[in-house]
């Protein structure tokens, strides 16, 4: 049986019953036609799928709380799509992939250590609640990281990039935490070695 | 500068709120919400120079600056 809210709301964070849109960049274009994901980098088979291609991989359905470093928390999300796992089953990381860049086609990026990602809860989603993913919310396609905190769930993900070492992202690289770990509030860079 | 924050949490916190402020601007006017948080980055800068530890100082003012950048890339 699930906690109750209050035990599943990380210090600092209030829940929220609305969907709070937040984004710095501009919501991209989405044409099924010419929308491309790519998966590569230090892996051993480097693909790209279509849409169509990537829909028809196998899909799961799972429910998780989400955490925004701005404060807010919304719990019992349900997001379909296809499991991180499954796309690394695919492109079989090589040995020393140790991090993962997720990219955006405005440029933006979150990086993550690839047994973070590998975790059975991250998915790349294109449903939420059983409606397709709004574009203001990331889709058609999003990248979910139910335990960090929101601005690592890449919005309209097209790229998924395995690294040989780590990366800083956008907000990473603008002295946001490398970890965003929301139960330990590893929000800002400054909190980092502690 | 009197009523100028000078602690680096406080510069660091008039930052976090320029972000905030772009975060959310999709809910609002963007460009409202763009300049008020290009503004926010002023008051920071401003705020920067009180600072007495110039590394912590130099960190901020460059943190300050590519989100300067950030938000002329943004407006075009």
């Amino acid at each position: 049986m699930n906690a109750g809210p209050k035990a599943r709301t990380p210090p600092g964070q209030h829940l929220t019953r609305g969907w709070p849109i937040l984004h710095a960049e501009s919501i991209p274009p989405f044409d099924p036609s010419t929308w491309r994901f790519r998966a590569d980098g230090e892996v051993d088979v480097p693909t790209d799928w279509g849409w169509d291609d990537f829909r028809a991989l196998p899909p799961v359905t799972l429910t998780s709380d989400f955490h925004c470093v701005t404060g807010w928390s919304k719990l019992d999300n349900t997001w379909e799509g296809i499991r991180f796992g499954e796309i690394a089953d695919r492109v079989r990381p090589r040995p020393g992939a140790s991090h993962v860049l997720v990219e955006a086609p405005s440029g933006y990026t979150a990086n993550l250590p690839l047994p973070a990602l590998l975790d059975d809860d991250v998915l790349f989603a294109w449903s939420h609640n059983g409606e397709p993913l709004p574009p203001e919310h990331g889709g058609p396609l999003r990248l979910v990281v139910p335990k960090r905190y929101g601005w690592k769930s890449v919005k309209w993900a097209i790229r998924a990039r395995f690294l040989a070492g780590d990366l800083r992202g956008y907000w990473e690289e603008r002295g946001y935490h490398n970890e965003a770990d929301p139960w330990l509030e590893q929000r800002y860079s400054w909190q980092e070695g502690r | 500068m009197g009523g100028e924050p000078t602690e680096a949490s406080a510069v660091w916190d008039m930052i976090r709120r320029s972000d905030d402020l772009v975060k959310y601007s999709p809910n609002r006017d963007p460009a409202t919400a763009r300049d008020q948080a290009r503004q926010q980055l002023e008051r920071a800068q401003a705020a920067v120079g009180e600072l007495a530890d110039r590394q912590v100082a130099g960190a901020l003012e460059a943190q300050i600056r590519r989100r300067l950048e950030d938000l002329d890339r943004m407006a075009t």
